[in-house]
């Protein structure tokens, strides 16, 4: 029943991403073809809301934006697994269904964890 | 398996327990649980069962590893009480890592697949960057950990790498698929044995892989120095001989050379930079690491009761090494550092504890009557066995250093005087420990049998 | 793949790639318009006949706007980043099916670029992809605004990502297939996901609102704060792409609902018109017909909601996607086990 995909199903993907591409190439070649350029140094700095602007902008920020992609990667990873799980769930039965239910219930646990921790309580 | 479940499920509820704030239960949940964990272990005695699809196989090898593995970390949860509540807020967070730890162990001692070895490594050793740093304004401690982690995450990826080349050679993650693929003599196949080697190298800290040792051992926390010199260990050492010993025997002929190699560096690298140290905890890191080249030995002489002979050797160091580490870490505490000059009078303030300190070290050099002994003994036998004389000679010579810088500490104690030394104070916990190590370290001095014939 | 096919398939990319710019084009006017409905007042109204032609217009003024690329910014990534938005955007119509089988004159055309059975994880990927335009762009101005724009344009996405896939699990375990075209053919008629899946549809509406930084979820371009967001320091076409990019999106993530929970091309009736009779091509006309009339709904909703709902607060964003979305989505994917597995099927 499952629908079997060979490498030829994926080359109108391949196409259509060549033709996207050229599109974005070309239109982006025609706007810098077509505008008109008169650089001038003030224009050319950073916008600050007006004025001058101070030091450089990739300076650390704050670690909560890190602890969140830290989860992303733990969860993300967990909820990949049960893709070909849930596929086959009815395959699997209630055995499969318990047994996923056990894994979850372990992300669960973490993901309890992680919020009763406050590593993603923003206001702290 | 059991035991397994038990340790993980474990970890999660001393995590939870410190969640509720609940931290006067954490070490009575943790010790019931560890001895439950225990227990269950020794039901899988002669089961030899496999596990998830021949994952894991819990032989008497695992069992008996697991179990060592097991009481050890319940012999250091003994020494715990009121030290990380010194050091953070967050005990409950120790305790579980050092149980994900310990998990991870079981998982290296009773693998069947290379894919398990994998997760086992992985699972102890992440536990362990973070312990390693859990002194978060020390910059020694985060020196810890991120050497070890850095150096650690490196030997991961030469052992991934020479799981793949195994992987290709024989089509299998499977030891015992491995070990009848006949696919020895390939290259891809010995490269593959040659980088799990190293990255397995790396984990038991065997030269010219060691150099993370010393900074790591001397900038984690004692108890967690004596974790990484006892349970990871010993689990690394499982592993490596389970591995060597079930899927690449038969390819001996071709690593043996390699492994005397190594062992020689480990031991002389080992001992005799242990010399020149003067830092009690350094130099335990350094013996940590001739330990290692003692272990080779039994390595080259796989299948000749090698095993038998690892798990005398690594409960032997094991309990010697609590030991040390419980006494490094209370003259440590209580004087201000572990300089070997700390150690000066410690016979008149604490003569339990200098006794004690005497038996450990000299179980850890190998002298008569003490488990330590044993160990040697067993492991120069199965060497000698194999016609390694030449190694054992080496591996003789290394001993006798070994028992030079040994006995530094023991002339400190009980030659040397300090004036102004007040008694140690021990906690009931230390104590006991302390009490169970010096018996056992006896009873398995004078009675090898007991533990000898296990495998 | 032969040569007939593969200009078959060129042809079809080529109207499918044509229609997403014009609905995107277009979306910005109904934008306009509509905002315009909302707050009582007309909206653009001056090129051509109610403001028709104003897309075009702004299209031209785009193209013909000085290009700057700040001295201070890493001028490849510059670049780099508007043309991944938008290259993103639109390869994200690929695997959707935007009806049944055509014949022509003989041959039978699949209204669908390509069916390949992991359509689902595509579409998952591409959305993924979309934030790294984004990051790139907000980082290579090295403004502090764009900075702190793409930092949370990353760490919302990612957040909303988990609930997203988690919503979809539940679908599949309804469904059993990766693949859109089978999930399609599944909801023949009025056989729907939607009625399966409420509660997972709200899910998923509600990421695709934060995949596609829309109002209330528009933290990062939020004018008050932030001045443009990410776009900040960049004009002409390059700007012109990311605001385009983000009306693709909105089609793409409003033609993946319509497909997922509204049945796609399948309208209530489509078995009767084929009993009484009708062409098959007359009724695949129909259905994409009724395909673009969902997708069109939900580009109104998008619209709706954008003039209608107050923007969240950073916190409140987060917490919305940790604390009550992932929760949400796991009891969805339990309830949907136990009733599939205590129905029986």
């Amino acid at each position: 029943m499952l629908l079997q995909s060979s490498a030829s199903s994926y080359l109108p993907i391949l196409i259509q991403g060549i033709m996207a591409l050229a599109f974005v190439g070309i239109t982006m070649v025609i706007t810098h073809l077509v505008g008109p350029k008169r650089r001038t140094i003030d224009k050319l700095t950073p916008f600050e809301s007006g004025i001058s602007s101070v030091g450089n902008a990739r300076s650390p920020f704050s670690i909560k934006y890190f602890l969140v992609a830290i989860l992303f990667v733990l969860f993300d990873v967990e909820v990949i697994f049960m893709y070909p799980w849930a596929v086959n769930f009815r395959e699997l039965g209630g055995k499969g269904m318990i047994e996923m239910f056990v894994f979850m219930g372990m992300l669960l646990l973490g993901f309890f964890y992680v919020i009763r921790k406050g590593a993603l309580d923003w206001e702290k | 398996m059991t035991s397994l479940i038990i340790v993980s499920v474990l970890a999660v509820a001393v995590l939870y327990l410190g969640l509720f704030k609940y931290k006067t239960a954490l070490l009575p949940v943790s010790v019931t649980g560890l001895l439950a964990a225990a227990a269950m272990a020794a039901m899988d005695w002669d089961l030899e069962k496999m596990y998830f699809s021949e994952m894991m196989l819990f032989d008497n090898y695992a069992v008996a590893f697991s179990i060592l593995l097991i009481l050890t970390t319940l012999l250091i949860f003994g020494l715990s009480r009121n030290y990380f509540e010194k050091i953070s807020n967050n005990v409950a967070e120790y305790y579980a890592l050092m149980l994900f730890a310990l998990a991870g162990g079981v998982v290296m001692v009773s693998f069947h697949n290379l894919a398990m070895l994998f997760i086992g490594i992985e699972i102890l050793s992440i536990s362990l960057y973070v312990l390693a740093g859990i002194r978060r304004k020390d910059p020694a401690s985060n020196e810890a950990s991120l050497k070890y982690f850095l150096m650690g995450a490196f030997a991961t990826g030469f052992l991934l790498f020479g799981t793949a080349l195994i992987y290709g050679a024989t089509g299998s993650f499977n030891l015992a698929a491995i070990a009848s693929s006949g696919a020895f003599e390939s290259a891809l196949f010995r490269a593959g044995v040659l980088l799990m080697m190293v990255g397995l190298s790396f984990k038991v800290s065997v030269a010219p892989f060691h150099t993370w040792t010393p900074d790591v051992y001397e900038g984690s926390p004692g108890l967690i120095a004596m974790f990484m010199a006892t349970v990871v260990k010993t689990a690394g050492f499982a592993a490596f001989l389970r591995l060597f010993l079930m899927a690449f025997a038969e390819a001996s002929a071709f690593w043996a050379i390699t492994v005397a190699i190594l062992c020689i560096l480990t031991l002389f690298a080992g001992n005799i930079t242990a010399v020149f140290q003067d830092r009690f905890k350094r130099l335990l890191a350094w013996s940590s690491v001739s330990h290692a080249g003692y272990l080779l030995l039994a390595i080259l002489a796989v299948g000749f009761s090698a095993s038998s002979a690892v798990l005398v050797y690594t409960i032997a160091y094991s309990l010697a090494s609590v030991a040390a580490f419980g006494i490094m870490i209370l003259v440590s505490r209580a004087r201000g550092n572990d300089h070997l000059d700390s150690f000066n009078g410690l016979a008149r303030t604490n003569p339990f504890l200098a006794f004690t300190l005497t038996l450990a070290v000299c179980s850890l050099a190998g002298i008569p009557l003490t488990a330590g002994f044993f160990g040697k003994f067993y492991v120069f036998k199965v060497a000698l066995a194999q016609g390694y004389t030449w190694l054992v000679v080496l591996a003789v010579i290394n001993a006798m250093i070994g028992i030079y810088y040994y006995f530094k500490v023991i002339i400190a104690m009980y030659m040397k005087e300090n004036a102004n030394a007040v008694a140690i104070q021990l906690n009931p916990g230390f104590r006991l420990v302390l009490s169970i190590v010096v018996f056992l370290i006896f009873l398995f001095g004078i009675f090898p049998g007991l533990i000898a014939n296990i495998l | 793949m032969d040569i007939a096919l593969l200009i078959e398939k060129v042809i079809l990319i080529s109207v499918v790639l044509g229609i997403s710019l014009v609905t995107a084009m277009y979306t910005t006017l109904a934008e306009r318009k509509i905002a315009g409905f909302l707050q009582d007042r007309y909206g653009p109204n001056r090129a051509g006949p109610f403001g028709i032609l104003q897309p075009l217009a702004d299209g031209v003024k785009l193209f013909t706007k000085e290009e700057i690329i700040p001295r201070e910014a890493n001028r490849f990534l510059f670049v780099l980043g508007p043309s991944l938005a938008m290259l993103m955007a639109c390869v994200g119509t690929a695997v959707i099916p935007w009806g049944e089988e055509l014949e022509i004159g003989g041959r039978t055309v699949s209204l669908q670029i390509a069916d390949v059975n992991i359509g689902i994880l595509y579409i998952f990927g591409v959305v993924a992809l979309g934030v790294y335009g984004i990051m790139i762009g907000g980082w290579a101005s090295n403004n502090k605004y764009s900075l702190l724009s793409a930092i949370r344009a990353a760490s919302q996405n990612i957040s909303y990502e988990i609930s997203l896939g988690l919503s979809l699990i539940a679908l599949l375990m309804v469904t059993g297939t990766l693949s859109l075209g089978e999930i399609v053919e599944q909801q023949r008629g009025f056989n729907w996901n939607i009625w399966y899946q409420p509660l997972g549809f709200i899910l998923f509406l509600t990421c695709s609102f934060a995949e596609t930084n829309r109002n209330p979820f528009d933290l990062v371009e939020c004018e008050t704060e932030l001045v443009g967001g990410y776009h900040t320091e960049y004009s002409s076409m390059k700007l012109g792409f990311f605001l385009f990019a983000e009306y693709i999106n909105i089609f793409v993530a409003s033609a993946v609902m319509s497909t997922l929970y509204f049945g796609g091309y399948n309208f209530p009736g489509m078995d009767a018109l084929a009993q009484a009779g009708v062409s098959q091509n007359w009724i695949t006309l129909i259905g994409v017909g009724a395909m673009f009339v969902k997708v069109l709904l939900f580009i109104f909703f998008f619209i709706w909601v954008r003039w209608t709902v107050p923007r969240f607060r950073y916190d409140q964003l987060m917490k919305l996607g940790w604390n009550i979305m992932i929760p949400l989505a796991i009891a969805n994917i339990v309830i949907t086990g136990v009733v599939i597995w205590l129905t029986g099927n």
